[in-house]
């Protein structure tokens, strides 16, 4: 059973098969094309349809009333090949063969007469690179994979991959997926086309044909063997990359599963639990957790599936799985932007709240501090290694426990006494918001007559969620008194003497005296950091080696000091900067 | 220098020279010029015929009648114009005094 459309060729109408119908209008289309440029196109079409109706009207009878594609067929080898309707000049066959060679070869790779169209019959999605590789004969691999890397450095890729979607016109139309291919739309051309996807139309002259078609298979060929050897590296290292990204990927979201030993930095709550103490509320955090997993394993899925396509030498498009992720894609960064804002409004406000700490003995000559045995992240961290924030998040006991409170210690110059101030920042919705989870935090500290014990994490409930909270403390030592850090301090963070603490040997505080100066605390049992640090006299070292401001103390050097003194001390300086900026920590 | 060169080159100005005298003697309408071609296996496919006909009408060494036919459309009858004759007359000496010269000189 074949449907069937109606035509009106010459005045007459016929019931023709609607595959039939196709085969005829193309055949029409081409002899049309062959008089294009001629005044007499409309008369010897004319006289042509009168002809083919004349023809059809003999194959129909009582008992056959519709064209079917055997007719249109015969008819065809009754009327002859396109090339049989001579143009301008009465050519032999051979003749018009060497043209069209010639001119097939001529701008087969010209891309002059080329236009951009989207290929959707060989692309994978919309058919942008299959376009664009048809645009710059080059393979539309090649489009693809800069695609994807655009995608994975920052996602620019999607977007103009959507502009050039809807800005690059598909090739709709015969001549369109020919000037796409950068041929000339000519007879010879749009037969070409014609005669790959309708195999049916036999008549095509073969012979013409053939000849072009060795032009084309030579240079495919010769290309072939490259690009599949190409393709196959590339598919190797597509599924080897999306592999590895997916290892970490879920080592990131999951926690420190031991999938992936070199992955090094852990994070101890995995991503439901991050998601839980950070997002605000309850009801969105499914939705979320899949748009995360979603937004993220699209992309390295996609690889995986490029790579084993191109391995296995896949050429299928797989239009509706592409389809289905990237709608998915989509959705989960609209989930991810909405509930963003949302989260974003929860760090709008920030505030910090500072209380002292009130001291058994404030006059004391030296102040110890040290910090508490850590019995929440012992087991995640060591001294070796170097942490940060995000691994320092703990969910226990319906608390949120984070291990990095800091401690800053400056000098005092207007009291005898000791002042141990506790400062609480937290974002939050609004100030009030703020404030009440800056409240919430319980940071407690022992003191014992001239020690200061602290805790090595703060903690709140994991209803006030994770508003960058943050807990500093601040010490102000008397001038001539001391501090002494116990063995433990290195366990969170001290802001003391930045470049004592980046230099290089000198990375720990643990067990160093420090006496508080007007220009702030200096350890002279500090060893090798001070050592090092210059050939001065001890007196500049005194006033110079601690203090912040480089540029006052040059300024005073340069008076002092002869100039190749000064010279040797910017060398120094310079070096140290060097060796302070190579080592600084994460 | 293929054969098939030298033979279209042959034929091309044959063909329309036994157009012009199948019509000659009789008005004809395509698919009749085409019949006795075809058996003069001058061509073989009808699509040749019809721009070759426009051309030669336009031209000005043929008119057509339209006459009405019973099995579709109406046809385009062709006949001879006046320059038609003239011209038709010209190829025929050219083709005797070609024929002659092939005959003389393949004889020799």
């Amino acid at each position: 059973m074949n449907k069937t459309v109606s035509v009106n060729i010459a005045g007459f109408a016929f019931n023709i098969e609607e595959q039939a119908y196709e085969v005829l209008r193309v055949y029409l289309k081409n002899i049309r094309n062959k008089f294009q440029n001629e005044e007499e196109q409309d008369e010897i079409m004319e006289d042509i349809e009168a002809r083919v109706a004349e023809l059809f009207h003999e194959k129909i009878s009582a008992i056959k009333e519709v064209i079917t594609e055997t007719d249109v067929q015969e008819i065809m080898d009754i009327m002859g090949k396109p090339e049989d309707y001579l143009s301008d000049e009465f050519e032999d066959s051979d003749n018009k063969k060497r043209d069209r060679k010639t001119e097939s070869s001529g701008t087969y790779f010209d891309r002059s007469s080329k236009r951009l169209f989207r290929d959707e019959d060989n692309g994978s999605l919309g058919g942008v690179c299959a376009g664009l590789g048809h645009y710059f004969n080059a393979d539309a691999v090649i489009f693809r994979v800069l695609f994807v890397l655009l995608v994975i450095l920052g996602g620019s890729g999607i977007l103009a991959y959507i502009i050039m979607w809807i800005v690059i016109p598909e090739a709709k139309t015969t001549a369109d997926k020919l000037q796409m291919k950068g041929q000339s739309v000519n007879l010879d051309s749009i037969k070409q086309h014609f005669n790959d996807f309708k195999e049916n139309t036999k008549t095509e002259a073969k012979n013409v044909q053939s000849s072009v078609k060795k032009a084309v298979n030579r240079s495919i060929n010769a290309t072939s063997g490259f690009v599949n050897a190409f393709s196959k590296v590339l598919g190797t290292a597509f599924i080897l990359g999306g592999v590895f990204a997916f290892l970490i990927l879920m080592t990131i979201f999951f926690g420190n599963s031991g999938l992936l030993p070199i992955v090094g930095s852990e994070q101890i709550e995995d991503l439901p639990t991050m998601i839980e103490i950070l997002y605000p509320g309850e009801s969105m955090h499914n939705l979320i957790f899949i748009s995360v997993m979603v937004v993220s394993l699209i992309p390295i899925i996609s690889i995986i599936i490029t790579g084993i396509r191109l391995l296995a030498d896949i050429k299928k498009p797989y239009k509706p799985l592409a389809w289905t992720g990237v709608i998915l894609w989509i959705l989960g960064v609209g989930v991810l932007a909405i509930t963003g804002v949302e989260l974003g409004m929860n760090f709008r406000s920030q505030t910090e709240i500072e209380f002292e700490v009130p001291l058994d003995n404030p006059s004391t000559e030296v102040l110890y501090v040290d910090v508490n045995e850590d019995d929440i992240f012992s087991d995640h961290i060591s001294f070796q290694h170097v942490w940060n924030y995000s691994e320092l998040i703990k969910v226990e006991n319906e608390r949120i426990y984070m291990g990095y409170p800091e401690v800053i210690i400056s000098p005092k110059e207007d009291s005898a006494d000791f002042e141990v101030k506790m400062h609480i920042h937290s974002n939050g919705l609004s100030i009030k918001d703020a404030i009440s989870k800056a409240e919430s935090v319980e940071y407690n500290i022992e003191v014992t007559e001239d020690k200061l014990l602290l805790p090595p994490y703060y903690s709140f409930p994991k209803s006030s969620k994770i508003r960058q909270q943050q807990t500093t403390i601040e010490i102000k030592v008397p001038l001539g008194k001391r501090i002494e850090f116990g063995k433990n301090i290195d366990r969170i963070g001290v802001w003391l003497d930045e470049e004592y603490y980046h230099y290089p040997e000198s990375h720990y505080y643990a067990g160093t005296v420090w006496t508080s100066d007007k220009k702030g605390l200096k350890c002279p049992d500090c060893g090798l950091a001070i050592r090092k640090y210059s050939n001065k006299s001890e007196e500049d070292e005194n006033e110079d080696d601690f203090d912040d401001e480089d540029s006052d103390v040059e300024g005073e050097d340069e008076l002092n000091e002869g100039k190749n003194e000064v010279m040797d001390e910017e060398l120094e300086n310079l070096d140290n900067a060097l060796k302070t900026i190579g080592n600084k920590p994460n | 220098m293929k054969v098939e060169n030298t033979q279209a080159q042959m034929r091309k100005g044959i063909l329309e020279y036994c157009i012009l005298t199948i019509i000659s003697k009789k008005e004809s309408y395509p698919s009749e010029i085409i019949q006795e071609l075809k058996e003069a296996k001058l061509i073989v496919v009808e699509g040749t015929l019809y721009p070759l006909l426009t051309r030669l009408k336009n031209a000005g060494l043929l008119r057509y009648n339209w006459v009405e036919s019973s099995s579709g459309p109406p046809r385009k009858y062709y006949a001879l114009t006046e320059e038609g004759i003239d011209f038709l007359n010209e190829l025929k000496t050219t083709w005797t005094d070609l024929y002659e010269a092939v005959q003389v000189i393949s004889k020799k």
